[in-house]
């Protein structure tokens, strides 16, 4: 997992739950890289997902929840960082569309080695637009969590309804509607 | 929780974090400067190759501008509109123009102004249509003012741009051209040639076709099919002798073809048929015709209608035979009025002479003297007539012999000397005294040749001279030429008219018939005797002062001395009790003529009036002499003679002389072959008559004053010829040839009617030819006959062919014999 994910996920801690907390997941879980993180860099995704048990734990809030506050501070970051993603369309669906077909292309040009979640999508005769998750990190709710900011970027009034097809949530349906 | 201590973590972090991202950095860094090496080493790897291709690329296009440079053929480039790009150094020379004036100019200002339109309709096709490539012929006007011909390839290249432009490789075709047009000059001509001479044919009217080797037709000419009333091409494939030829006339077409294969031409008459089914008659010339290798592969036809001629041909023969019937009708009645002229005329004679021996007083014996002139005269005219045909008939049978040509001169000149009573005239014989004793030719000729020219000559000389000149022109050792002349003091004859006196009829004027007479037959026959004789004839004259007519002959010499004619009479030796004669004449007259003389020579004989009385009498009687006339009423001659001679009498053999006023060979010939001993030709005089007499009832005389006469041969039968005929070798040297003569086709005529079956035919034939083999000493033969002729009828088909094989064979190994016989006789003839 790209060190962007870490640094951006303790920079969210420090600020919610301040340092102390993120000292404290880090000293609490086993990490062969100690904790240290650069955003250049490349870790083993097991690592988040200690260092989110910990933190669950710790601030007694649900992993999910805090998951998806982490994909809604991850797109700002986002945002700052790659403007010219957000600035091509006009609309949340060509947007999400875009995620698959064109910014995951140009992430697997700079880093060959990521390893990036499939989103598949199609727009439905109702109007609206089918997205299915697929990843063996089962992060769905960071998912959740940007696609919700996108829309709220885009200042459009749609509503997410989120369908698990596999239990485990390696694999979610998302379809996104006009309210 | 110690605030520091967390702090501290969090600082140590941060510098961990640092130094990995820078460490990550360097090392991103390091990849960033090698893969920057990286691409600039493959910079100027691709650098150098595209120098390398840029060179190769100059080298390459240097090579093709050399080859286009240097090629033999106008290469250039025209864009779309047709305007030159590029033009290569031949094409420039051949353009006639610089290269500035060339390129940028459309290509229609080098057409010429007569193919602007076809090239640019060309042109216009070829760019229109995007054809990748295409060849096209057409003319340049180069500047000078020549026009050439050239033959292009062009290409429709494509640049990458879009834009289209042509290349174009051409090449100078002038010659060929030349070549081409004066080839199809030549066709033209040749076109024009035939179309002339097929106008000449069918105005000829001649039908050609051509057919092949196996006589099938591949082409057929207007005319032709006209001709047959066909139509079109009706009968191509068809074979022609099939379906065109009268099935007749098929055989000679295969001949025909045959010689048409092996390359020889012919011209030839068949029937075709027509369309209709109607037959026309053509005549067809067939020629030949070869492939470029000289093998014959058919023949060419020319078919000429010739219906219409045949027909006239067809009538033409009609005529003929109608012309020749009636020829033979002329030569019938000819001697039909000889018999019946010559028979009174005969009587006539005969009768004057039997006058001459009674009692007369002045006055009556001139009378006879002139009635027995004017009958010798009728009887040369008779006479003249009859050898006229004999020898238009070709009748005329040269009868040589060796002969003293100076006593038959002096007798000849006697003869008219005695008849000059006046003695006007002075009659001159000379003879060439070296001229040699024996001479072989036909005397009895000479003899009326000279009759006819003296004669002749006496009749138009009232005074002067009448010479008969006989000389030796020239002489070696075995023939002489020699010359007669008879030469006259008479009116003579102009040069005009020498030169028709020897035709038929042709007196020298008219003039002459009245004031001299005769028949003017006298100097053609004697002109014509004189041809046959192997001289001419021919005459030199001075009118008013006489003429000289004179030939030449070649004869052989003789070794033998001439046969003296016995003229000695042998009357008187007659034992006229003991021999008895027969005559057998229907002719009152004629009766009336020999039996006065035979009276007056006091021989016994009997007279019947037919063959049937004779046959009669002769069966009752035996006589030593047989005088017999052939036409009678009841039965003729020649039957009598042949019932005579098979009869079996011990006398069938007497001697039979033949009186017939016909003196045509083949009437002698018939006589003989009939069975008959000898032959006496009517007018006869008293002392023919009786030399006939002389000859056949004194043989035992004439035996023993003889003695060295001939011997026949033991092999045939020789004690009958002895007897037959006696010392006369001439006569049996005649009968022997004849012999030779007639056999063959006698054999012939019998194998005929065996095989026709004629068996009335095959008994006549039998009967005659029977006494031929007993006259030539072979009377086995004649025994053959006369034992299968009763048994004739009962036999079969098979039998008589048997037979005759035998009887062929046995007769025909004869001949030897015969031939040998005739050679001795010659031999002894000669010693």
């Amino acid at each position: 997992m790209k060190g962007i994910v870490f640094t951006e996920f303790l920079e969210m801690v420090e600020k919610e739950f301040g340092y102390e907390m993120v000292d404290k997941i880090i000293e609490e879980s086993k990490l062969p890289s100690n904790g240290i993180y650069t955003s250049v860099g490349t870790y083993h995704h097991s690592e988040i997902v200690q260092l989110l048990g910990n933190l669950s734990t710790n601030s007694k809030t649900d992993a999910q929840v805090l998951l998806k506050a982490f994909g809604e501070y991850l797109f700002d970051t986002f945002l700052k960082a790659y403007p010219q993603f957000f600035d091509a369309v006009d609309n949340p669906f060509d947007f999400l569309i875009s995620i698959d077909n064109h910014i995951h292309v140009e992430v697997l040009k700079l880093y060959p080695d990521a390893t990036l979640p499939k989103f598949d999508t199609q727009r439905l005769e109702d109007g609206s637009l089918e997205m299915i998750y697929q990843s063996e990190r089962k992060m769905a709710s960071l998912a959740e969590g940007l696609i919700e900011k996108s829309i709220a970027y885009y200042k459009t009034s749609h509503v997410i309804e989120k369908e698990m097809i596999n239990e485990d949530g390696s694999v979610v349906k998302f379809t996104i509607k006009q309210s | 929780m110690d605030e520091i201590s967390i702090l501290k973590r969090k600082l140590e972090r941060e510098n961990l974090a640092r130094k990995q991202a820078e460490s990550i950095l360097e090392t991103k860094a390091l990849e960033l400067y090698k893969a920057n090496e990286l691409l600039r080493e493959l910079n100027q790897n691709l650098e150098n190759e595209i120098a390398i291709r840029t060179k190769s690329l100059v080298d390459s296009e240097e090579k093709y501008r050399t080859v286009i440079e240097q090629a033999k053929d106008i290469i250039y480039r025209i864009d779309d509109e047709g305007y030159f790009l590029f033009i290569n150094k031949i094409g420039i020379e051949k353009f006639g123009y610089t290269e500035e004036e060339i390129i940028g100019k459309r290509y229609i200002e080098f057409i010429p102004e007569d193919d602007l339109e076809t090239e640019f309709a060309y042109y216009t096709e070829v760019r229109d249509s995007e054809v990748a490539t295409d060849y096209h012929e057409f003319r340049i006007a180069s500047k000078n003012g020549q026009v050439f011909w050239v033959g292009q390839n062009v290409n429709r290249i494509i640049n990458q741009d879009g834009t289209v432009y042509f290349t174009a490789v051409a090449r100078d075709i002038t010659r060929r051209k030349a070549t081409e047009n004066a080839l199809a000059k030549a066709k033209i001509e040749l076109q024009k040639s035939e179309i002339k001479y097929k106008g000449i044919l069918e105005n000829m009217e001649l039908g050609l076709i051509e057919v092949d080797t196996k006589g099938n037709i591949l082409r057929v000419y207007d005319i032709f099919n006209k001709m047959l009333g066909y139509e079109g091409n009706e009968l191509v494939g068809k074979n022609a002798n099939k379906t065109l030829l009268v099935e007749t006339f098929e055989e000679k077409l295969i001949e025909e073809d045959i010689k048409r294969i092996q390359g020889q031409t012919g011209v030839y008459e068949v029937k075709l048929k027509k369309k209709d089914g109607s037959e026309i008659w053509v005549i067809i010339s067939g020629a030949p015709f070869y492939d470029e290798k000289g093998n014959v592969i058919g023949s060419i036809g020319v078919h000429y209608d010739i219906t219409d001629r045949k027909e006239l041909e067809n009538q033409l023969e009609i005529s003929r035979r109608k012309a020749v019937k009636a020829q033979q009708a002329e030569k019938a009645f000819l001697a039909n009025m000889s018999h019946e002229i010559r028979t009174p005329l005969n009587a006539i004679i005969g009768m004057s002479h039997l006058l001459m021996d009674t009692q007369l007083d002045e006055e009556q014996a001139d009378f006879i003297d002139t009635l027995n002139n004017s009958a010798s005269i009728l009887k040369t005219l008779i006479s003249d007539i009859l050898d006229i045909s004999k020898i238009d008939a070709g009748s005329l049978v040269m009868q040589y012999r060796s002969f003293n040509i100076k006593s038959l001169g002096e007798k000849l000149f006697n003869t008219f000397k005695k008849q000059d009573q006046d003695g006007k005239v002075e009659f001159i014989y000379t003879c060439d005294p070296n001229i040699h004793s024996s001479l072989i030719s036909d005397p009895q000729l000479i003899n009326q040749v000279l009759i006819n020219l003296l004669g002749n000559a006496q009749k138009f000389t009232n005074s002067g001279s009448i010479e008969l000149i006989i000389n030796v022109i020239s002489e070696n050792n075995d023939s002489a030429k020699i010359g007669f002349q008879v030469k006259d003091t008479g009116i003579g004859i102009s040069k005009i008219e020498a030169n028709q006196i020897f035709q038929e009829f042709k007196q020298a004027n008219n003039e002459i018939r009245t004031k001299f007479g005769g028949s003017g037959l006298g100097l053609s026959i004697s002109y014509q005797l004189v041809k046959l004789l192997g001289g001419k004839l021919s005459v030199s004259s001075v009118q008013g002062e006489g003429s000289n007519f004179s030939f030449e002959l070649e004869m052989k010499i003789s070794e033998d001395l001439p046969r003296v004619e016995n003229k000695i009479s042998l009357l008187n030796k007659l034992d006229t009790d003991k021999n008895t004669i027969l005559v057998v004449e229907d002719n009152a007259m004629n009766i009336k003529y020999i039996t006065s003389l035979l009276n007056k020579w006091k021989i016994k004989h009997h007279v019947a009036l037919n063959g049937k009385e004779a046959y009669d009498l002769f069966l009752e009687n035996e006589y030593d002499l047989i005088f017999m006339d052939l036409q009678m009423p009841i039965m003729g001659g020649f039957e009598a003679t042949q019932l005579i001679r098979e009869s079996k009498s011990t006398n069938a053999q007497v001697p039979i002389v033949a009186l017939t006023a016909s003196t045509f060979l083949s009437k002698k010939r018939l006589a003989l072959k009939a069975g008959m001993t000898d032959f006496l030709s009517k007018p006869f005089t008293p002392d023919q008559l009786h030399e006939m007499i002389d000859k056949y009832l004194n043989s035992s005389e004439i035996e023993i004053v003889q003695e060295e006469h001939f011997t026949f041969s033991n092999e045939l039968d020789s004690e009958y010829l002895k007897q037959a005929y006696g010392n006369d070798s001439e006569y049996a040297l005649d009968m022997f040839e004849t012999y030779l003569e007639i056999i063959d086709d006698d054999l012939l005529l019998i194998q005929d009617s065996i095989r026709t079956n004629d068996l009335p035919a095959l008994k006549k034939q039998l009967h005659r030819i029977k006494p031929t083999f007993t006259m030539v000493g072979i009377s086995e033969i004649t025994k053959i006959i006369e034992t299968v002729e009763p048994t004739l009828n009962s036999m079969t088909k098979t039998e008589l062919d048997q037979w005759f094989n035998e009887f062929d064979k046995l007769t025909r190994s004869k001949t030897p014999l015969i031939t040998e016989e005739i050679k001795r006789i010659g031999l002894w003839q000669k010693n």
